[in-house]
Formats: C-alpha cells, sequence, structure tokens
C-alpha cells in the first residue's frame, strides 16, 4: 500500500509532464489524456481510502515501521525523508483533491480550446503538488509541495483567467508566498526548538516525530502561555500563522481571493477554493495547534475574533456581490472562518467538525463554481442582474444548484450541517459569546445563498440577448427547443453532469452518514484535542523556580557554552555578550519580556546551531 | 407480539413516505401523471403503521437504529421514541397527508411539475414524521430544518412566479432566524446536559434536569420558544406564513396549516418537563400567544384573499396553542399541555379542511381567490359549501364541532392557571393568565366573526363567478410561464380550470373534504369529553411528573366562550350574508384601524425597515470597505517597500565613492561605540 500512495502522488505528475511534452496536442486528445490520469489517481485514492484502517492512530500507507521512521531517505544528513504517509486528517483531504481535479477537468472540458495541453498540464502537476502536500510526513518535503502548488496556479490564473488575470496571479502569488516565508521561519523554528531541548537532541524533520517530541519538551519556558510575547510557543505560533492565515485566508487577509477567484478558469476556482484553501486550514491543524497548542491557546482570543469577523464580514460582502462568482468567493471567506472557528474551540467536538468541515467546504464549493461555471459557458456573464429563471431550462442545473447551496447554508441532512453544527456546539462550550455571533454567520449563509438562488433560478426566464445564439450552435450537443423569447440555451451537457454528480453524492452521503467519515477523523484528531487540553503556565515568574531543576540536561548548557557561551545568561547575570548572535529562548525566562522578542530569536540560533550539531554528532560518530 | 413489533420498527413510518418520495422523483418523468402512486400509497402504509403505533402506546419505548455522528462528544444517535405524544401527532399527521394528498391527485392534475410535486410531498411527510419520532433535539433539529426545506421547495414550487419565489425565500429565512434560537438552545443544553447526551429521555429525566442550574434552564426554554415562534409562526416571527399562500393550495392545508407549523406547540410540549419549572418562561409563551392570536385575528377580519384569511387564522389558533401551553403552571401543567395539543389536534382537521375546501373554490374559480371577485357560489359548489360550514363551525368553536372542546379546555387551563398562580402563594404571574383569558374570549369572537365573513362572502349573496380579466390576472398568468417553458408544449392550464369553471370539485376532491369534515364534527366529540385523548398523552415522557389535579367542568367558561362564538357568527351573517352597507361604512368611519388590519398592522414594512434595510447597508458597507480599505491596506503595504527604497535608500545609491567611504567608516564607529558601550 505505501507503494500505492507514492504511485498516486506520482500518477498526475506524470500526466502533467507527459502533456507539457507535447503542447501542441488539440484539446480532445489533451483533455482524454487528463482525465485518464485523473481518473486513474482517483482510483488509486479510493482504493486507499477503503484501505485505510481506521483503528490506527499512526500514519498509514507509509514506508518504513509503524513508529517511524517513514519514508526514504532524501538527504542523508540532516535526515530529510521522502515520506508519505496518510492519517484521518489527510486521508479526506487526499481524496478530496483526486475527486475535485475530475470536476475540474470536465468544467474545462468545453471551455479550454486553446493551449489547452498546457492547461490540463498544469491541473495535472498542481494535482501532484497538493497530493504530496498532504500526504507528507516530512516537514521539509511539506513545505516543498506548500510552495510548489503556487507555482502551477499561477501560470493557470495568469494564463487561462479573465480580463484581469495577470494582476490577480501576481497578487496571489506575492501575497502567499509572503506569508509562506515568514511560516517558513516558524517551521525552522519548530525544527531547532526540538533540536535543542528536546533529551535527546534528535534532529527530526519528520512530523510526527515533531509534534510528539515537543509536546512533551522538557524545556520551561516552552509551556509559557502568558503574557504571549513571552511566550516562545505563541511566537512561533504567529510565525506558522503568517502563511496559513493568508491561505485560509483568514480576515484581514483575504483581498487576494476575490480578485483570485474571479479571474481564475473554473478549474483553477474549484481547485483554488476547493482544495488551496484547505492548505491553509491543514496547516493551522497540523503545525499551529499540535505543534505549538500552547501557543494555540494564548492566541485564541485573537484567531477567534479574527475568524467571526471572517463569518460575518465574509457573509455581508456576499450579501451585497451582483456578480454569482465574487459572492461565492465570499461565502468561502465566511466559511472558511467557520473552519477556523472550529479548530480554535480546541475541544473534540469542534476539531471534529472542522476537520470534517474541510472536506465538506471544498465539496460544496466546487460544486458551486463548477455550476457558475456552467452559467458562465452558457451566458458569458456571472451579473445576477442578467439571469434569472434559469430553472425553467437548466432544470438539472437547478437542482445541482440547490443541493450546493444549501448544503453549503449547512442543511441538515447534507454535508455542511454534520461540520457547522459539531464547530458551533464547541465554540459554545469554550466561548457562549463567539459561538452565538458566529451562528448568525448560519442566518447570514442562508441569506445570501437564497437570495442567489432565487435570482439566478426562480422568477421569469431572463438570460443576456446575443450570447447564447452563437454558443449554442458552437457545441453539437446543443439543440434548439424553442420556446418563448427565442433562446435557445445549451442543455447540461454529459461532462458537466459528471463532473457534478460525484460531488452531489458526497455531499448527499456525508450528509445521511457521516460516522464513516467521523470515524477515520476521530482518531487523528484526539492527540491534537489531548496537546491543546494541556494548561500552559500563566506567568514566566512563576517558572523561574523550577529553571534550574527542569532545565534542559547539563549537557545542552554545556554544548551550548561551547558554541556561544549561553551558560551566562542562564546565571543571574544579565546578557552582556553575543546578544546579537543567539539569544537563546531560555533567556526569556529571566529577563521580563522588556525587549520583546525579535522575530528571530528561535530562528537566527538555528541556522547557527544546525550547522554546530552538525559538526558534533561528526565527532561523536 | 403485533404491537412491540411495531414499536421496534416504528422507522417504517418515515421510511414509507420517503420510499414513495423518492420512487416519484426518480421515476417521475416515467410515471408522468401517475406519479402520485408510490407517494400516496407511501403515505397510506405510514398512516397504517402510526395506527398500529397508536394501539400499541403506553409502551413508551425508545429504539436507536444507529450512531449517525459522532464528533468527538457531539454524539448523536438516530434514535426514535414512541410514546403518547408522538403517536398522537404520527397518526395526526398521516391521517391528514393520506388525505391532503389524495385531494392533490384532483388539484396539481395536469401541472407539468406533477412528479416533483409529489416527491416533494412525500420528502415532507418523512421529516414530518421523523420530526415527530426524533428521542433527540439534535435530530428534531435536523428533521425540523428539514420541513423547512420542503416548505420552501412547495412554496416554491411555481418558481416562475415572483411572489411564489419571494415567498420562499421568506418563509426559509425568518424559519433560519428561529433555527439559530433552536441551535444555541441545543449548544447550551448540550453543555449543560448529563454525559453531554441530548436524549430527551436523559434531558427531561427530572434526576438529570435538577442538575441543570435554573438561568440555564431559563435561557434554553426561551431559546426554544423563539425557535417555536419561527416554525410555529408567532409575534415576533410569524411574517412569513401568510405569504407561504403562494405555495398550491394542498401544501397550504398540509404544511402550513395541519403538519408543520405545529412542529413549534409540540417542541415546546415535548420539553414541558423542562420548561413548566420556570414560570417566567410560562407567562412569556402565554403573552406571546395571547398577542399573537389577537393580532392575527384582527389582521384575518380585514383580508380579501380567501387563503390569506385563513392563514391569519391558523397563525391565531396556534396562538391560542402557545396561551394553553404557557398556562401550565403548578397543577395545571398537564391539563394545560393536553389543551392544547387537543387543540392541535382538532385544528389540524378542520384547518385542513378549510384550507382544502379554499382550494376546491379557488379550483372551480379558476385560480382566482379573490373574495371580492366571486361570492353566492353555495348552489354551483354544493359538497364545498357544506364542508367549508362545518369547518367554520369547528373553528368557530360551536358546540358540538371539534373547535368548541379543545378551545374550551383552553380556556379553562387559562382560567385555572390565573388562580393557581394569582394567589397568596402563587407566583405572581396570575395577571398574565386573567389577561390572557380575556384575549382569548375577544379572539373566538373574532374567530367567528371573520370565519362568518369568509364563509358568508364566498358562498352567501348573488351568485358571481370571476371575469375574465380576473382570471387572467390571477391563476392563469403567473402559472404558465413555468410551465408552457417546462415543456415547452402548452400545458396553459395547470389546473384545468377553463373546463370547469364554476363546478363542483371532482369525486378525489370532494372525497377528502368530505373526510376531514367528518372528522371536524367528530373527532371533538369522540376524544375530549370522554378523556381518551387525555389519557393516551398521560403516557409521555414527562407527563406523569407535571402537575395534575382533578379540576371540575369550568360551566362559566363553556358559556362565556360559546357565547362569545355565537355573537361573532350571529354579527356576520347580517354584516355579510346580506347586502349590507355596514361594512363599507364601518371601514370608513374605523378608517385608520381598517387600513391598518388591511396591510397587516405594516408589520413587514417595519420589518423591511428596521432589519433588512440596515442589513443591506451594512452588506454594501462590508462590499466597499473591502475594495478600499481592507485591500487598499493591503496594497499600501504592499507599495511601501518601494515607497521606502525610492524615498529613503535610492538616495544613498549616490555613485560618490567618498561618500560611500565616509559612511562605511562612520557606520564602523557607531558598531564599536554600541558594542563598547552596552
Amino acid at each position: 500500500m505505501a507503494t500505492l500512495l507514492l504511485v498516486t502522488v506520482l500518477i498526475p505528475l506524470v500526466g502533467g509532464i507527459a502533456l507539457f511534452a507535447r503542447p501542441d496536442l488539440d484539446h480532445k486528445t489533451a483533455r482524454k489524456i487528463a482525465l485518464g490520469a485523473a481518473l486513474a489517481t482517483l482510483g488509486c485514492s479510493l482504493v486507499l481510502v477503503f484501505g485505510f484502517d481506521p483503528g490506527v492512530t499512526t500514519p498509514q500507507f507509509a514506508f518504513g515501521p509503524a513508529e517511524g521512521p517513514y519514508g526514504l531517505s532524501w538527504f542523508e544528513r540532516p535526515d530529510i525523508r521522502f515520506a508519505l504517509g496518510l492519517d484521518g486528517i489527510s486521508l479526506w483531504l487526499f481524496a478530496l483533491t483526486s475527486l475535485l481535479l475530475i470536476t475540474a477537468i470536465f468544467a474545462s472540458w468545453e471551455s479550454i480550446t486553446e493551449r489547452s495541453a498546457a492547461h490540463y498540464a498544469l491541473l495535472l502537476t498542481l494535482e501532484t503538488g497538493l497530493l504530496g502536500l498532504f500526504s507528507s510526513l516530512d516537514i521539509v518535503l511539506f513545505y516543498v509541495f506548500f510552495e510548489f502548488t503556487l507555482i502551477p496556479l499561477f501560470f493557470l490564473i495568469g494564463l487561462f483567467g479573465g480580463p484581469e488575470r495577470r494582476r490577480a496571479s501576481i497578487t496571489f502569488f506575492l501575497y502567499t508566498l509572503a506569508g509562506s516565508l515568514i511560516t517558513l521561519l516558524g517551521v525552522v523554528a519548530l525544527v531547532v526548538v526540538h533540536y535543542q531541548f528536546s533529551p535527546k537532541h534528535v534532529l527530526t524533520f519528520s512530523m510526527p516525530a515533531l509534534t510528539q517530541g515537543l509536546q512533551t519538551l522538557p524545556w520551561p519556558a516552552w509551556q509559557i502561555a502568558a503574557p504571549w510575547s513571552s511566550s516562545p510557543q505563541a511566537l512561533i505560533f504567529l510565525l506558522l500563522l503568517a502563511g496559513f492565515a493568508i491561505k485560509v485566508p483568514l480576515f484581514p487577509f483575504h483581498t487576494w481571493l476575490p480578485l483570485a477567484h474571479v479571474e481564475a478558469p473554473t478549474a483553477g476556482s474549484i481547485i483554488l477554493a476547493g482544495v488551496m484553501l484547505k492548505v491553509g486550514s491543514y496547516g493551522l491543524i497540523r503545525f499551529n495547534l499540535a505543534m505549538t497548542p500552547i501557543g494555540a491557546q494564548a492566541m485564541f482570543p485573537l484567531l477567534a475574533v479574527l475568524s467571526v469577523a471572517g463569518i460575518i464580514y465574509g457573509a455581508l460582502a456576499a450579501l451585497a456581490q451582483t456578480d454569482v462568482k465574487r459572492l461565492v468567493a465570499y461565502s468561502s471567506v465566511s466559511h472558511m472562518g467557520f473552519i477556523v472557528l472550529g479548530l480554535f474551540a480546541m475541544n473534540a467536538s469542534g476539531l471534529n467538525g472542522a476537520t470534517i468541515q474541510m472536506l465538506n467546504h471544498g465539496l460544496t464549493t466546487g460544486a458551486l463554481f463548477a455550476c457558475v461555471g456552467v452559467i458562465y459557458e452558457r451566458f458569458h456573464t456571472r451579473e445576477m442582474g442578467e439571469l434569472g429563471g434559469l430553472w425553467n431550462r437548466l432544470p438539472l442545473l437547478a437542482f445541482f444548484l440547490i443541493v450546493a447551496a444549501l448544503g453549503s447554508a449547512a442543511l441538515p441532512g447534507l454535508n455542511g450541517f454534520v461540520g457547522e453544527f459539531p464547530i458551533l456546539s464547541g465554540m459554545f462550550a469554550k466561548s457562549p459569546r463567539i459561538a452565538i455571533l458566529a451562528s448568525t454567520g448560519m442566518v447570514l449563509g442562508a441569506f445570501y445563498l437564497l437570495v442567489m438562488l432565487q435570482r439566478v433560478l426562480f422568477g421569469p426566464l431572463r438570460v443576456p440577448t446575443g450570447h447564447d445564439h452563437a454558443t449554442a450552435h458552437d457545441h453539437d450537443e446543443a439543440h434548439d427547443r424553442g420556446g418563448d423569447h427565442g433562446v435557445a440555451i445549451r442543455p447540461i451537457g454529459w461532462h458537466e453532469i459528471a463532473g457534478l454528480s460525484p460531488l452531489l453524492v458526497m455531499i448527499l452521503l456525508i450528509g445521511v452518514l457521516p460516522e464513516p467519515f467521523f470515524a477515520r477523523i476521530r482518531p487523528a484528531v484526539d492527540p491534537v484535542v489531548v496537546a491543546l487540553a494541556k494548561e500552559g503556565v500563566a506567568a514566566p515568574q512563576s517558572i523561574e523556580a523550577p529553571v534550574p531543576a527542569a532545565l534542559p540536561p547539563r549537557k545542552s548548557a554545556s554544548r551550548k557554552n561551547q558554541a556561544g557561551g549561553a551558560t551566562k545568561k542562564q546565571s543571574n547575570e544579565p546578557p552582556r555578550r553575543g546578544i546579537p548572535m543567539n539569544p537563546p529562548a531560555a533567556k526569556k525566562v529571566d529577563e521580563p519580556p522588556r525587549r520583546g522578542i525579535p522575530m528571530n530569536p528561535p530562528a537566527a540560533p538555528d541556522t547557527k546551531k544546525t550547522a554546530a550539531p552538525d559538526a558534533k554528532s561528526a565527532t561523536s560518530k | 407480539m403485533h404491537g412491540s413489533f411495531l414499536v421496534r420498527n416504528c422507522w417504517l413510518v418515515p421510511f414509507f413516505p420517503l420510499a414513495g418520495a423518492v420512487a416519484a422523483a426518480i421515476g417521475g418523468k416515467r410515471l408522468g401523471a401517475s406519479a402520485h402512486i408510490p407517494v400516496v400509497i407511501g403515505i397510506g402504509l405510514a398512516f397504517l403503521v402510526s395506527l398500529g403505533l397508536l394501539g400499541a402506546a403506553g409502551a413508551d419505548s425508545t429504539t436507536v437504529l444507529f450512531d449517525w455522528m459522532n464528533a468527538g462528544g457531539l454524539r448523536v444517535p438516530v434514535e426514535f421514541r414512541v410514546d403518547g405524544l408522538s403517536t398522537m401527532m404520527l397518526s395526526m399527521v398521516t391521517f391528514v397527508a393520506t388525505l391532503v394528498a389524495v385531494f392533490a391527485v384532483g388539484y396539481m392534475a395536469g401541472d407539468p411539475a406533477y412528479p416533483r410535486f409529489f416527491a416533494c410531498v412525500g420528502l415532507f411527510v418523512f421529516m414530518m414524521t421523523g420530526l415527530v419520532l426524533s428521542n433527540n433535539y439534535v435530530l428534531t433539529y435536523v428533521f425540523w430544518e428539514g420541513v423547512g426545506v420542503c416548505s420552501y421547495l412547495l412554496i416554491g414550487f411555481w418558481y416562475a412566479k415572483p411572489a411564489a419565489a419571494a415567498a420562499a425565500k421568506k418563509a426559509f429565512l425568518v424559519n433560519r432566524v428561529g433555527d439559530f434560537g433552536f441551535a444555541i438552545a441545543i449548544f447550551w443544553l448540550w453543555t449543560v446536559a448529563n454525559n453531554h447526551d441530548l436524549s430527551y429521555s436523559v434531558v427531561l429525566d427530572p434526576a438529570n434536569l435538577k442538575l441543570i442550574r435554573p438561568e440555564a434552564i431559563f435561557g434554553i426554554s426561551l431559546l426554544l420558544l423563539w425557535a417555536a415562534t419561527a416554525k410555529s409562526a408567532q409575534v415576533p416571527l410569524y411574517v412569513w406564513l401568510p405569504d407561504a399562500m403562494e405555495g398550491p393550495t394542498p401544501v397550504s392545508a398540509l404544511i402550513h396549516a395541519a403538519t408543520m407549523v405545529t412542529a413549534g406547540v409540540y417542541l415546546i410540549a415535548r420539553s414541558m418537563p423542562m420548561i413548566s419549572s420556570d414560570p417566567r418562561v410560562l407567562a412569556i409563551i402565554s403573552l406571546v400567544g395571547g398577542i399573537t392570536a389577537a393580532l392575527a385575528a384582527a389582521i384575518a377580519i380585514t383580508q380579501t384573499d380567501l387563503k390569506r384569511v385563513m392563514a391569519y387564522s391558523t397563525v391565531s389558533q396556534l396562538g391560542y396553542m402557545f396561551m394553553a401551553l404557557g398556562a401550565g403552571v403548578g397543577s395545571v401543567a398537564q391539563l394545560a399541555v393536553v389543551a392544547a395539543m387537543f387543540h392541535l389536534f382538532t385544528h389540524a382537521f378542520f384547518k385542513a379542511l378549510l384550507f382544502l375546501s379554499s382550494g376546491s373554490v379557488m379550483h372551480a374559480m379558476g385560480g382566482v381567490i379573490d373574495m371580492r371577485k366571486f361570492g353566492g357560489l353555495r348552489r354551483k359548489l354544493p359538497v364545498t359549501c357544506a364542508t367549508f360550514a362545518v369547518g367554520g363551525l369547528a373553528l368557530a368553536g360551536v358546540f358540538p364541532f371539534a373547535g368548541f372542546w379543545s378551545k374550551d379546555e383552553i380556556l379553562a387551563a387559562l382560567k385555572l392557571a390565573s388562580e393557581v398562580s394569582g394567589g397568596a402563594e402563587g407566583t405572581g404571574w396570575g395577571w398574565v393568565y386573567g389577561l390572557v383569558y380575556w384575549v382569548a374570549v375577544v379572539t373566538a369572537g373574532l374567530t367567528a366573526l371573520y370565519t362568518g365573513r369568509a364563509f358568508f362572502l364566498t358562498f352567501f349573496g348573488p351568485e358571481r363567478l370571476p371575469t375574465a380579466e380576473d382570471l387572467a390576472a390571477a391563476g392563469h398568468g403567473s402559472h404558465d410561464d413555468a410551465h408552457t417553458n417546462e415543456h415547452g408544449h402548452g400545458h396553459d392550464d395547470a389546473h384545468g380550470h377553463d373546463t370547469h369553471i364554476g363546478h363542483e370539485s371532482p369525486l378525489i376532491m370532494t372525497f377528502p373534504l368530505v373526510a376531514l369534515a367528518t372528522c371536524a364534527v367528530g373527532v371533538g366529540l369522540l376524544f375530549g369529553p370522554t378523556g381518551i385523548f387525555e389519557g393516551h398523552l398521560e403516557h409521555t415522557l414527562g407527563f406523569e411528573n407535571l402537575g395534575h389535579a382533578e379540576h371540575g367542568t369550568d360551566w362559566n367558561s363553556i358559556l362565556i366562550g360559546t357565547f362569545a362564538a355565537l355573537f361573532g357568527l350571529a354579527l356576520s351573517y347580517p354584516l355579510f350574508a346580506l347586502p349590507s352597507r355596514i361594512p363599507s361604512i364601518l371601514a370608513t368611519r374605523l378608517g385608520m384601524l381598517y387600513r391598518a388590519s388591511l396591510n397587516k398592522f405594516y408589520i413587514d414594512e417595519i420589518y423591511a425597515a428596521v432589519i433588512v434595510a440596515p442589513l443591506s447597508f451594512l452588506a454594501q458597507l462590508s462590499k466597499f470597505a473591502d475594495v478600499y480599505i481592507v485591500d487598499g491596506l493591503v496594497r499600501l503595504i504592499a507599495k511601501l517597500p518601494r515607497a521606502l527604497s525610492r524615498s529613503a535608500l535610492a538616495p544613498y545609491q549616490n555613485g560618490l565613492i567618498q561618500f560611500y567611504a565616509a559612511a562605511g567608516v562612520l557606520g564602523l564607529a557607531a558598531l564599536l561605540a554600541i558594542l563598547l558601550l552596552i
């Protein structure tokens, strides 16, 4: 099975390379190749999903023994490994990616006719990036995939997007890149902190090992929760947050999203909203919550307020939109707020709900964007003012759109409910006020979605004149149905049905039978909940007493001594020399948060230290 | 045993209609005009099973089917409860639903979306029976929203009609506002409930209820009331129900009169063991009911749309049920719940009857429902006239029709409640019940008056049929858009009006009318004074612990209630049956009041100004703030590096070697100074 996972990740890449190699392929051949690759990937992921053992808590389908180290060795020293594996959190996002790619390909079936080989190649490469990202067990591998996904999406928007595609793609790229780089600092800080303070000074890049190790790190300062400015966890949390908050996107870092969505081609929007946004929330649960749980506790007020603000603000902004696609884009801001809110409820209910909601949001938003694509292809407009009564001519579209919208509005029996309800109840247990505020998003969410349905589907038929005839006769499926207004509207095609119905089936399935999904999520989420339940220490003063006893073993101190004379800082003597280079985080315990903590202290020594320990380990060997 | 087999398999009740709905939806195209068959059979079977359950009631059992979801701490099993309350509701719902479905076979004949209609109806019955059977607050919430969405789909059934589309959206949103309260109530309950178990049998257990703080119970009860005001159309969230009449009439009869709108009453009754411990909440419930009943009756009296009169009447009658529920203080508790549920029960029959009769009128009038456009139909529509009369008498509460018995019980309960809570050892809320009692009496008079008005305007006076313009303006113009477009070939006339304008409806429609009329006469007498209903309801979870005492027959209330009803009816005859100028004179004399009532006291306009307008303003504000402020800030920050380099750093790159050298030396000196001094 481990090989199968590797193969699953690589199939789309192979397909993508094949398509890149033959850029002159006509769109009919290209789309067939792409569909073949995507279907093969989906088939493999389904095998993985059905082969997934819900009882196992360690990552599955990984090379190597169950307790690690996982994967194939990639770099000898430092020990960076090409480690892939899935657990309950990543499993569904992995499957979602392979499913949404089918929808994305079908959504471009007719609309992409030029440079289509490149288009599909980019889509497939993007899929590999995302599959790899979700299945990475190694932090370096994760980051490589994390940044890699930007490239194909940048070109997808930049080459195949709407009139303002250049601005959109550059904004998207720079904004997310800026965030990712700060996240990189956080990631490095995690590795170094773990290396420096773990009992055996293990330099590991394995995500499960890091998660485990950081939770039991024998470093008193690591347990400080408040004030946040003197808590290394909180600072690393903020570093990590930068990139993920932009990816999610968390209010107020969301402004790239509407622009990117409106300009992106339908396939790009489906993947962007369906999967890319989940990268942010996935990162939050994997890193921010699992690795810096006390930092997360310290930052709870900030995150709770931002997500509630996002929920309400996104919903209000969606309510005012007249462009359907923009409306769906803002609805994503609102709904991703729910996911973050669930994560920061920091209890089982909230985390489970948030994790399944990542899948749910991918399905409903993917379906909504696909429906918008269907509309746009026919009428070349997304303005709700120019559309109306489409139910009349496109009853199947109406069906898909209504189910997707109601699913998105968290109607029980459809998938949104099984995510949002636990999220909100979890948050209510944590903070009733926040939960009540967030619940208004439930009402507003129904509001803008129903307004959209009413304008687009209900009422007398209204379509923009002029466009339809041209498109209708372009395609072989099109046939004039006659009727009033003399408007010929191409009925919904088989490929559109094929793209939407799997999503619809999943929306219903999760809504009606969520338990099989939860059963696989729970074991993976439980350790995070346990980690979050651990109380942080309130003030640095209280920790000062046990410092000597609980401090990392002398060895580390002496080693530090060699490295830069850091031991002195642990004595009462105020730090004199060596400030610029390496104020190890331990110092913060002694020193009141006077200097605050510049961005780099955890990171700056890292670069230093990674070199030094290497030398040390070399000597020991 | 037969009974216990049914109890164990009570899931069959929701299952049959669902199966019928699925069959109608999937086989819709092939079945065509016979798409109703699976649904009618499904609902009929559900009714038979319900009857079996009714016989087996007293078992008070729960059946856990499977774990629906388990999100860490929030665990929701699919569990059904068979007890007095649920079997009573089930039998009523499935019985009315069967008759309405049969009626709809005739009423909806020829509609191009015939299968969709029956699929939605089947789905609705599934949801409604599920709601009634559920043994868990979250599961109730699931079906609660489920019936809401069915209502949305059915109100918007004629989607091409803008008014229907708007009404559907309004119904869903107002209900969502109520669901918001329900959801918060569940979250709160979840945090305080024993073992985080939201099963009724756990939450409503007296031992567990004692563990919950009184403030929590107060808050949760108020939130549940909030939820109920939306679903059961009470002040302040009743505004969606009158508009919901844009849906097909069978839908109005089934969903917006007999079944779904009673869900709120059901929820409060179900939670009575919890709610009745707080007299404040009870008083508020009664007050809400009283205000609603009076307000809606005052509006109903001037409406010209027959269905709207019935809609406001429904709101008003639901208000009666709330009044009764609120009267459940101390030793009156059990009596109050029984009175409320009994009124719910009888109301379902006579109101469904009145709606179907209105539908029959509408059918015969080619889709026209404005009472100013027709009149004197008693000869043209003899059966409809008779059944409407029976329904009207029951609604007015005239002896011995069904409404009489239940309304009388409500009055008695209110009277007792005012006595119990008014005394020295009372809760101090006695004045509320005293007030509500008289509101109820006055409203009973108003009810009789508007019922008489509707009846006489429709069936008495000189015979008038709608003109051709009326026909064009009403049914046709609105429907045919959807119809012709949908299949291209012209079913211009959805109901086949043209062929039989002014003729009695076919047998398939009159049969349900007669059946319901029989119930409207009989159920009150059969179940009320005999004590069968009360005895049955006692086998309900937690009801045995509700306060109950022996109460004598309250002859005073019976006399007052009957007098009010007869007075109202007697007043309506000369006013509306005979050619009389008094109504128009009254209308001009009481100009302000009349216009206020005609315009529904401008509640919709007030809501639009107070809630909708500020919300859209906020939405527009967010839209522009997003582009100009939030994104503006981001762009500003993005410009900073470039601006910084241009204005601050670029001048230093001036190409003068001397300057570079000087700067280098100065920098070195500065660094040294820092190192040495600090």
